[in-house]
């Protein structure tokens, strides 16, 4: 696994830990540790779907919410369930800009589900660095 | 114990408002000594947060089930003077409304026990549970607009329930203050297809019976229409990705708008808007749309289980499944109080915590006005469930009480203690048929991973939460 869990943060929902040498590694290995959570085989994920978006904040934690949002906004809406193929970080003028590709199936049968995520919360919500790598820090719901 | 707690009673316990930076009020945590021991300490540093909310009054409150999560514990509650103080999602949970409906049979146990497999394989396959399932209605724009304003009223005129199902909620199943035009497209397209669905987690559909010595108020349990021997179904969901949107829609411009309103919290989960602001006011509106649509969601799904049940018992001539009562678990709603002998409107946040209103209240419905107001309290899948009512003694609550167990194991913790199929295969061994999607979520909500619901409601009764009415044996899940 790509992540850590924290396990003294919250009894109720899921805290996770991702680390990187760069924002959008962590950012793609927050996407992918949100979807590994919830279906139980993630590498079966078939790529017939793929969204192409951009988000901009003047907040990183901001951002990397919205992100992990986008993921849960089109398992719901448009029943897709969305791995980070890639993603793109610039900042310009203290503005935060992530020009991500998602990509996946249809949720269908094929697939198994261990867990719904409800929500990425903001709850002890921090990116950071430690040396030389990136570190982003998450609560979910469940 | 831990030695910030001071012991108020045998089952008080209160951490004083200089423990921390920015509390306003002191917190007071209720149940018995073993209860308090079995909390995680982020429960007190959570609780403790709450205590820092502009417009709290009296205490912090956490209930006997407390457990972290985020923002406020699960268990938390805190009353909220409106014209001062703020309203917060982190206090109400993404999962608005998430809450409990407790369906009345006249079916017996011998009558359902040699047929429970086909119930229980039934209702999961025409109830939608778990994750992209889709739900039992497809609404329109025009038709979601109409439901969010309406719940359960939108529900019995389209044809999905009788009369008495709308008597039976909080609220009638319809709260006030409901505007569709401050709920976001996002949250729209997230909520439509899933009107009617389960969810999953700790969403579950159970079928119970009460065995015989298990009814502990025979008068009151007689009003709210139970009876020894006699099935019963609780249905535990909310809001699904609809609230879920609104939620998260509202938090991050709250948070956003900290500095605007001068506010610094220690978690900024709690991010806030002063209730009467335009932008707290935008919130409560859009959240009273998902409080409807999670009435509506548990409305539509008892429809169908009702189906089901005629399906299978309808040649029972005089089959009955009633709505004994639904209850929300994470709101905040303005409520009336006599305080000090003056009457009082209140904000009363309560997230994973179920009102408990006393006798002669004019909010029940006039069946119980007698009795006070049906509490459910669901218990993990392992482990009876109970049905308490609200009594007077709870003022100091804000009439708020118990909604569940409360963990003490974390979900990946439960995963690596417990094995979901021998989990199955042990529960089936007593009497328990459970169908899942995922013996791993399974593991997850294992028995050994929640408090002892006995304890918990035992400590919730003698803390003067409520009184306890009868409890529920498990006899078939449906676990999401």
């Amino acid at each position: 696994m790509d992540y850590e869990i924290i396990e003294d943060i919250t009894l109720a929902d899921i805290a996770i830990k991702v680390r990187g040498y760069s924002l959008e590694e962590i950012f793609i290995k927050g996407g992918n540790a949100l979807v590994s959570l919830m279906a139980q085989d993630p590498s079966s994920i078939e790529k017939t779907e793929i969204i192409h978006g951009e988000i901009t904040s003047h907040e990183l934690e901001i951002l990397y919410f919205d992100f992990l949002n986008e993921i849960l906004y089109y398992k719901d809406a448009k029943r897709l369930i969305l791995m980070p193929q890639s993603v793109e970080m610039t900042i310009d003028d203290d503005l935060f800009r992530c020009k991500y590709n998602l990509c996946g199936d249809k949720i269908s049968q094929k697939y198994t589900f261990n867990i719904d995520i409800k929500a990425i919360t903001l709850h002890g919500l921090k990116i950071y660095k430690e040396g030389d790598e990136f570190i982003a820090e998450s609560v979910f719901d469940v | 114990m831990k030695n910030f707690l001071t012991k108020v009673n045998d089952y008080t316990f209160e951490i004083p408002a200089d423990y921390k930076k920015g509390m306003n009020v002191p917190a007071r945590i209720y149940g018995s000594e073993n209860i308090i021991k079995t909390m995680d300490s982020a429960v007190f540093e959570q609780i403790t947060n709450v205590a820092t909310l502009p417009g709290i009054i009296n205490y912090a409150l956490c209930m006997p089930d407390g457990h972290s999560g985020y923002g406020f514990p699960i268990g938390g509650v805190a009353a909220i003077l409106p014209e001062t103080g703020v309203i917060s999602p982190g206090g109400i949970g993404f999962d608005i409304n998430c809450g409990v409906r407790l369906i009345a049979t006249n079916l017996t146990e011998e009558e359902v026990k040699p047929k429970i497999r086909e119930l229980v394989d039934s209702i999961f396959r025409h109830v939608p549970s778990g994750v992209g399932s889709g739900g039992i209605v497809s609404l329109s724009h025009k038709t979601f607009d109409e439901a969010m304003v309406e719940g359960v009223h939108w529900a019995v005129k389209n044809g999905f329930g009788q009369d008495s199902d709308i008597e039976m909620c909080e609220e009638q199943g319809k709260i006030k203050n409901a505007d569709p035009s401050k709920v976001s497209s996002k949250a729209r397209e997230r909520g439509a297809e899933q009107i009617g669905s389960l969810g999953s987690g700790n969403h579950y559909l159970e079928i119970q019976y009460i065995k015989k010595g298990h009814i502990f108020d025979h008068q009151i349990a007689s009003v709210f229409g139970i009876k020894e021997g006699s099935i019963c179904i609780m249905i535990h969901s909310g809001s699904r990705g609809f609230g879920h949107q609104i939620a998260t829609d509202y938090l991050k411009e709250f948070s956003s708008l900290q500095k605007k309103f001068n506010f610094s919290f220690p978690d900024r989960e709690l991010a806030s808007a002063p209730f009467l602001s335009e932008e707290g006011q935008n919130y409560f509106k859009a959240m009273n749309c998902a409080i409807n649509i999670a009435f509506l969601n548990r409305q539509l799904i008892k429809h169908r289980v009702t189906e089901i049940l005629f399906d299978l018992f309808g040649k029972k001539g005089d089959l009955k499944v009633n709505t004994v009562y639904d209850v929300c678990h994470n709101t905040a709603k303005l409520e009336n109080f006599t305080i000090n002998g003056k009457n009082k409107t209140l904000l009363i946040h309560r997230k994973g915590a179920t009102r408990c209103l006393p006798p002669g209240r004019e909010e029940l419905p006039l069946k119980y006005r007698n009795t006070g107001q049906p509490v459910i309290i669901g218990g993990s899948m392992e482990s009876f469930s109970y049905l308490m009512c609200g009594t007077e003694s709870a003022s100091e609550t804000f009439f708020s009480t118990v909604h569940g167990s409360g963990r003490v194991l974390s979900r990946h913790q439960a995963k690596s203690k417990f094995n979901g199929k021998s989990l199955a295969c042990d529960m089936e061994k007593k009497g328990i048929y459970i169908k899942t999607a995922s013996y791993s979520a399974l593991s997850e909500e294992a028995g050994g991973a929640y408090k002892n619901v006995d304890e918990v409601v035992a400590s919730a009764e003698k803390a003067g939460l409520g009184k306890i009415v009868a409890k529920f044996t498990p006899i078939g899940n449906i676990k999401a």
